[in-house]
């Protein structure tokens, strides 16, 4: 027989939520020391419902539950901090950073390093200006603390340290492998490899460099899996730039 | 006893409704078929000629079996107040509520990104080219106030600037009638920062 399982107060985020029946919704929710869960909240879609004010993504919450199966249900959630102030671009970035929580994180495997990691992620995208810099920092982090090492420091093969003026071709699963030609998708200076590796994002180019390796490291690592946020960020800024361009042409 | 195949096939049909499951559903067959006959079948034809008939208004993508809905062929409306809202019951209970004279559109959703809803499923760029023929002068956002309504709110928002039209977004408070005491925070927070000048 299956044993009844509760766990109070637990420091958690919202992932995703969706609707199930009529009034209740099942969460995704990553918590500190049991990991990313499914929960059902019942009734809290309901009219009079005190969850639903507090059962928003992006909110530091403390969530209580009950599992006797792989579905727990929630008990009880309250918010353990104000509100994260999320604007425009920032707030679907931190929709990207969960997809990516619900796709590196397996079910009931605590990563209290990750909790903190994510965390930390979504207040400085709340605050940020930056918010390319807040996501190369979290996506470069999560690599690390997921085991994919994550390499700009070392040749490939021969685990000599880099040399700044050469060129490397970046190859995923690998590393940097010194190479004749100085241009190609992932091809970069050694000096530049090991700005990524000091996280020198504060310099743009550095924060392009980065933007294009951990693109085609995380596309690897999710195994030709299309993230559906992306998808939606890449619409928004296409509508952006469609209605740019119109009003250029129109006063030409 | 087990059910006669078209009996089943009933229940089953019913409960494809929110709110019936397996119980409701027979309850609802049985009434139909041994008190309400005529009734059953105005539903029956109802349903068909509704499912069969009725689209989304090449406006404002409420349901309509016309080319354009009701309230956008109305005369009388004022076109330059625009007021975008999620679903067709927003309409509705905006119109009975407010007395807003003006035009909807209805984006049948919220943008949610890790479901993949982003910007065409919505529509937007069919709101778009009607901000751009400028006979909006105010964008009135009425989507929910949840964390998808803000990031649908504030795309809506983006989008109406880039036009010059101007946005608002309806405001979220306590419940008239109610106690600050028993008001959650976040709609307490959202309340006093919103607050406005006594008139």
């Amino acid at each position: 027989m299956s044993t009844e399982r509760r766990v109070q107060q637990q420091p958690a985020y919202i992932l995703h939520h969706r609707p199930f029946r009529d009034s209740s919704q099942i969460l995704d929710i990553v918590t500190r020391d049991h990991g990313r869960i499914a929960l059902v909240a019942r009734g809290s879609r309901a009219a009079k419902s005190r969850l639903r004010g507090v059962l928003r993504p992006f909110l530091p919450l403390r969530v209580s539950w009950v599992s006797r199966s792989d579905l727990g249900t929630l008990t009880g959630a309250e918010a353990s901090g104000p509100p994260v102030g999320l604007r425009g671009d920032a707030m679907f970035s931190a929709y990207y950073v969960n997809e990516l929580l619900l796709h590196f994180l397996h079910r009931h495997d605590p990563q209290p390093e990750i909790f903190a990691l994510y965390a930390e992620a979504v207040a400085a995208l709340g605050a940020a200006h930056d918010v390319a810099r807040c996501l190369r920092q979290f996506e470069l982090e999560l690599l690390s603390l997921l085991g994919y090492a994550v390499n700009f420091e070392h040749e490939s093969g021969t685990h000599k340290n880099l040399d700044p003026d050469r060129h490397y071709e970046y190859r995923v699963e690998q590393g940097p492998a010194p190479v004749e030609r100085s241009s190609g998708p992932l091809v970069f200076t050694g000096a530049m490899l090991l700005s990524v590796q000091a996280r020198r994002f504060d310099e743009p180019e550095v924060l392009r460099a980065a933007t294009r390796l951990l693109r085609a490291l995380i596309a690897h690592h999710l195994g030709g899996k299309e993230l559906k946020s992306r998808k939606v960020l890449i619409e928004l800024h296409r509508g952006r730039i469609a209605t740019n361009e119109e009003q250029t042409s129109d006063s030409d | 006893m087990p059910y006669s195949p078209l009996l089943v096939r009933l229940i089953d049909g019913l409960r494809c409704m929110p709110g019936v499951g397996q119980k409701s559903a027979q309850r609802i067959a049985f009434h139909l078929l041994e008190r309400d006959r005529e009734g059953a079948s105005n539903l029956s034809t109802a349903l068909a000629d509704a499912v069969g008939g009725i689209g989304h208004c090449s406006r404002c993508r409420m349901f309509t079996e016309h080319d354009l809905c009701a309230i956008c062929s109305a005369s009388g409306r004022d076109a330059s107040q625009l007021c975008v809202v999620e679903s067709p019951a927003d309409v509705m209970a905006i119109e009975d509520a407010t007395g807003f004279r003006g035009l909807y559109f209805v984006l049948m959703g919220h943008l949610s990104p890790l479901d993949g809803i982003g910007p065409d499923e919505l529509g937007l760029s069919q709101l778009d080219e009607w901000l751009q023929q400028g006979e909006v002068k105010e964008l009135i956002i009425a989507t929910n106030p949840t964390v998808e309504g803000d990031a649908t709110a504030h795309y809506l928002g983006d989008m109406a600037s880039r036009r010059s039209v101007q946005a608002s977004r309806i405001a979220h408070g306590v419940p008239l009638g109610g106690e600050l005491e028993y008001v959650d925070g976040g709609t307490l927070s959202h309340a006093f920062f919103g607050r406005r000048a006594v008139d």
